[in-house]
C-alpha cells in the first residue's frame, strides 16, 4: 500500500533521507520510529505530497506521489505532528470545510460528518466553538477530519504527542478501531510502548536510513541470535551470575534491579540444564523465564543516536 | 465556464474565511470607521459650501464632491485591502494549518482565490454601504451614473490588485508581520515617487487621452488595464507558485511576460512613430508600462528563481524553453525588431530606426546580464529579491517623474538605468551631453556605456569568484 523506492531528500546541505527502501502492506500498522531528526517527518511530508523527493520516488495506492499528487490525496489521510484548527469557528463547520476541500459531494457530507463524529466520539461536541476544546479534543477533532474522505492509508505524525494520559489510552483505542476496519496505518511516534500495543510491523530510521523493518520479534532475532533470559534469585545474584556467564551459549550477561539478564543461544536442553544447576545450588531461584522485549529494547538495541 | 463559476462560488476557503473573517470585531470597526470618513467628508463638503448664487454651480459642486469621495475612497481601499490579505497564507503557515490544505484535494487557484475573493468581497461590502453617500452626488447634478460605475470600477480593480499584492508577499514570506510591512512599504514608496504623476495620469484619462494617433489611436485606460491585468495575472500565478511549485505556472509566467513584451514594443514603435515629444503624457505612461513589463520579466526570470527539489522537475524546468536565457534575449530583441519595423513603416529614417534598435539591443542585454550576475554573486539570497521588491515601485515611476518636475535631464537618465526604452525617446530629442568622468557624451551612449561597464564589472567579479579555490569545509 505504501511503498518508497531510494527516497532521498536534501535540505540544502543536510541530507535529511538517505535511499529509504520501504514497503507497508494493505491492512497493516506499520510504527515508523526514529530519533530526532532520523527523517520520519520528512518521510511523512514526501508521503502527503508537501515536499519533492530530491531522488527515488514514494507510491501509495499505487500512486506516484509526484505524478499522481491528487490521486495520492485522495486515498491519503494525513495527521501533522503540529496542526493548527481555526478557533473562530464550530466542530462541525470545520469538518464541513474539511469535507468540501476533499470534495465529498454536498448530499453526502452531513451523514460523513455524523460517522466521524460518533467514531471520535465527539458527537456531544459538534455545536462547540474550537477555542473552547481541550487538547485531547483537538487531537481528535484533527483526526476526524483526517478520517472525512474515508482513506484507505492513515499517515498520522506524532498523534499521541502532549496528550495526558487517559488521552492517549482513548487515542490508542481509536487507532486500533481503524486497524480493525482494514484501514492501513502509518504512524510515527515517541512513545513506543503504545506504538507496540496495535502496529503489527516496525521501521526503525537513524540518520536518513532505515536500519531495521519488520515484526518486532524478527527484529529482535536478527539483532540478538538468540533468547533473552531474565533470572530472579533470593540469595546470592553473583554467584548465579558467575554460573551463567560459565556457561557456554550464553553472553552478555549483567543484572540490572536486582535481576540477572543475558542472551542465550543454545538449545532448549541447554537451557533447561542451567536451570538445573542453578536450582542445585541452593541460591533461592524464584524466576527463571524468558525476558519479554518490548519495541523499546528493540529500538535502543537497534540504534546508536546518530543523528544526520 | 461552470468549472470557473464553481471556483469562484463553491469555493470552502471562500465559506472558511467569510465565516471566520465576518465574526471578528476588527471588521466591524473598519466598516464604521470607512464610513465615519466618507460621511464626515459629504457633511463637511455640503455644510461648509456656502448656498449657490447660480443654479448652474450646482453640476461643478457635484463633480467635484465625486473627486472627493472618489479619492478617499480610493484611498481607503489602498490601506484597508492589503490588511485583509497580507496575513491570509502567512497566517496559515503560522497557524500550522497550511500544511492541511495543501494535503487536501483542493487546487492551488481555488485556494488563491477564495482567500483573495474574501478580501474583494469585504471590499464590495464597503463600496456598497458607501453608494448613499455617493448618491448625493446625483442631487447636485454634473456627474453621469456611467462615470460613477466606472470609478466603481476602478476602485474595484485597485483593490484587486493591492489585495494581490498583499496576498503574493503572505505566499512568500514566513512571517505575517514581514509580508505587511514589505506590502505597505511598497505602496508606500509607490504613492510617494508617483505623487506628481497621478494627478496627471488622473486627468489624461478623464480627458479620454489616446496613444498614438489616428487609426492606430488606442484608449489610455485600456492600455493601462491592459497593464494591470497583466501584473494582476504575474502575482496571482506567482502566489499559485509559492503554495504549490508547478512546472505549468512557470511556463504560464514566461509566456505572460513575452506576450505583453512583445505588444509593448509594438505599441511603443507606433507611439513612437507619431513623432510626439517624449515630455508628452503619451508616451511617458507608454515608458512606465514597458519599464512595467522589463521589471517584471527580470524580477521573475532572475531574481526570484524558485528550484524544484525534485531532479526530474527541475530538468523539466531547465529543459523549458521558456526558461533559457537565450531565447529570453531572442524575445527582447525580437520585440525591439517589431518597434523598429513599426517605426521604418512608418517612414522614420533608417538611420534612427538602427541606432534605436542598437541602443535599445544593447542596453536590454546590458541589463539581463548585470541582474542575472547581481543574482549570482549574491548567492541568489531571497533578501536580494525582497531588496528588488522594494526598489520596484521606484523603477516604475521615476521615469514619470519628470511629468510633474518638467523635463530635467538629471531625472530622465537615471530613467534610463533602471531601464532602456526612455533612453530611446532622447535620440528623438536634443537631451543634454552628460559629463562621464571628465568626457562629454551624449546621454542615449553614457546610458549604454554606463549599463555594459556594470555589465563588464560583474562579469569579472563573477570570473573571479569562479577561480578561486574552494573553501575546505
Amino acid at each position: 500500500m505504501i511503498r518508497c523506492c531510494g527516497l532521498t531528500h536534501r535540505y540544502d546541505q543536510r541530507l535529511a533521507l538517505d535511499g529509504l527502501d520501504l514497503q507497508v502492506e494493505a491492512g497493516e500498522a506499520f510504527a515508523f520510529i526514529g530519533p530526532n531528526g532520523a527523517g520520519k517527518t520528512t518521510t511523512i511530508r514526501i508521503l502527503a505530497t508537501l515536499l519533492e523527493p530530491t531522488a527515488g520516488e514514494a507510491f501509495v495506492a499505487g500512486f506516484s506521489t509526484l505524478d499522481q499528487a491528487d490521486e495520492v490525496r485522495r486515498v491519503l489521510g494525513y495527521m501533522p505532528d503540529f496542526f493548527g484548527v481555526y478557533d473562530g469557528m464550530r466542530v462541525w463547520e470545520y469538518l464541513e470545510f474539511f469535507a468540501a476541500a476533499y470534495r465529498i459531494p454536498r448530499p453526502d457530507r452531513r451523514r460523513t460528518l455524523d460517522d466521524v463524529l460518533e467514531l471520535t466520539d465527539l458527537g456531544a461536541r459538534r455545536e462547540t466553538n474550537i477555542e473552547h476544546l481541550s487538547k485531547g479534543m483537538r487531537q481528535r477533532l484533527c483526526l476526524a477530519k483526517t478520517l472525512l474522505h474515508d482513506p484507505q492509508v492513515l499517515v498520522l505524525d506524532e498523534p499521541a504527542s502532549g496528550l495526558d494520559p487517559r488521552a492517549r489510552i482513548d487515542l490508542k483505542e481509536l487507532l486500533r478501531e481503524l486497524t480493525r476496519m482494514g484501514k492501513t496505518l502509518f504512524v510515527s511516534s515517541h512513545i513506543l510502548p503504545e506504538l507496540a500495543d496495535f502496529c503489527s510491523t516496525v521501521g526503525i530510521l537513524e540518520a536518513g536510513r532505515l536500519v531495521a523493518c519488520g515484526r518486532v520479534d524478527e527484529i529482535l532475532r536478527a539483532v540478538d541470535q538468540g533468547r533473552s533470559m531474565r533470572v530472579r534469585v533470593l540469595r546470592d545474584l553473583e554467584k548465579a551470575a558467575a554460573l551463567v556467564e560459565e556457561t557456554s551459549g550464553s553472553s552478555r550477561v549483567r543484572v540490572q534491579d536486582g535481576v540477572l539478564l543475558f542472551q542465550f543461544e543454545g538449545s532448549l536442553e541447554d537451557l533447561a540444564d542451567l536451570a538445573e544447576r542453578l536450582a542445585d545450588q541452593r541460591l533461592g531461584l524464584v524466576e527463571f523465564a524468558e525476558a519479554r522485549t518490548d519495541l523499546e529494547d528493540v529500538f535502543m538495541r537497534v540504534t546508536q543516536g546518530v543523528v544526520c | 465556464m461552470r468549472r470557473l463559476l464553481d471556483v469562484l462560488l463553491d469555493n470552502p476557503i471562500l465559506l472558511k474565511e467569510l465565516r471566520i473573517g465576518l465574526r471578528e470585531r476588527k471588521i466591524f470597526l473598519i466598516q464604521s470607521l470607512y464610513l465615519v470618513v466618507l460621511g464626515s467628508a459629504t457633511a463637511l463638503f455640503l455644510f461648509s459650501a456656502s448656498a449657490p448664487t447660480d443654479l448652474l454651480e450646482l453640476p461643478d459642486r457635484g463633480r467635484l464632491l465625486h473627486g472627493i469621495l472618489f479619492w478617499s475612497q480610493l484611498a481607503m481601499v489602498v490601506l484597508i485591502t492589503p490588511s485583509l490579505t497580507c496575513g491570509q497564507i502567512s497566517g496559515e503557515r503560522e497557524n500550522h494549518s497550511l500544511d492541511l490544505l495543501r494535503a487536501s484535494r483542493l487546487r492551488t487557484v481555488e485556494i488563491v482565490l477564495g482567500k483573495l475573493g474574501y478580501a474583494l468581497a469585504y471590499v464590495g461590502l464597503l463600496l456598497a454601504s458607501s453608494l448613499p453617500m455617493v448618491a448625493v452626488v446625483f442631487l447636485l447634478g454634473g456627474v453621469a451614473p456611467g462615470e460613477v460605475a466606472a470609478s466603481y470600477g476602478v476602485l474595484a480593480l485597485a483593490a484587486t490588485l493591492v489585495g494581490l499584492l498583499g496576498l503574493f508577499f503572505s505566499a512568500r514570506e514566513q512571517k505575517t508581520g514581514h509580508a505587511t510591512n514589505q506590502a505597505y512599504g511598497i505602496l508606500i514608496l509607490a504613492f510617494i515617487l508617483s505623487l506628481g504623476a497621478l494627478p496627471a495620469l488622473a486627468e489624461m484619462l478623464s480627458r479620454g487621452q489616446t496613444l498614438g494617433t489616428g487609426r492606430f489611436a488606442i484608449p489610455l485606460w485600456l492600455y493601462l488595464l491592459a497593464h494591470a491585468g497583466g501584473l494582476a495575472a504575474f502575482l496571482f500565478l506567482k502566489v499559485q507558485n509559492h503554495l504549490r511549485r508547478r512546472v505549468a505556472h512557470e511556463l504560464w509566467l514566461g509566456r505572460l511576460f513575452m506576450v505583453v513584451w512583445l505588444i509593448n514594443c509594438g505599441l511603443l514603435g507606433l507611439v513612437m512613430s507619431t513623432g510626439n515629444s517624449w515630455t508628452d503624457p503619451e508616451p511617458v505612461a507608454a515608458t512606465w508600462c514597458a519599464v512595467l513589463t522589463v521589471a517584471l520579466a527580470s524580477l521573475g526570470c532572475f531574481l526570484d528563481p524558485q528550484p524544484f527539489a525534485a531532479p526530474r522537475e527541475e530538468a523539466r524546468r531547465r529543459a523549458g524553453l521558456a526558461f533559457r536565457p537565450w531565447f529570453w534575449h531572442g524575445v527582447l530583441l525580437t520585440g525591439l525588431a517589431l518597434m523598429a519595423g513599426a517605426q521604418g513603416a512608418l517612414g522614420a529614417p533608417i538611420g534612427q530606426v538602427l541606432s534605436t534598435l542598437g541602443l535599445c539591443a544593447g542596453v536590454s542585454l546590458g541589463f539581463a546580464v548585470v541582474t542575472r550576475n547581481l543574482h549570482i554573486l549574491l548567492g541568489g539570497r531571497p533578501r536580494f529579491a525582497t531588496l528588488y521588491y522594494a526598489l520596484l515601485p521606484a523603477v516604475l515611476v521615476l521615469p514619470t517623474l519628470p511629468l510633474a518636475s518638467g523635463e530635467s535631464a538629471r531625472t530622465f537618465w537615471l530613467g534610463t538605468q533602471v531601464s532602456p526604452l526612455p533612453a530611446v525617446w532622447s535620440l528623438w530629442n536634443d537631451m543634454p551631453d552628460v559629463l562621464l568622468g571628465g568626457w562629454t557624451v551624449d546621454l542615449p551612449m553614457a546610458c549604454l556605456l554606463s549599463w555594459l561597464g556594470l555589465a563588464a564589472l560583474l562579469g569579472a567579479l563573477r570570473a573571479l569568484r569562479r577561480t578561486r579555490p574552494a573553501r575546505e569545509a
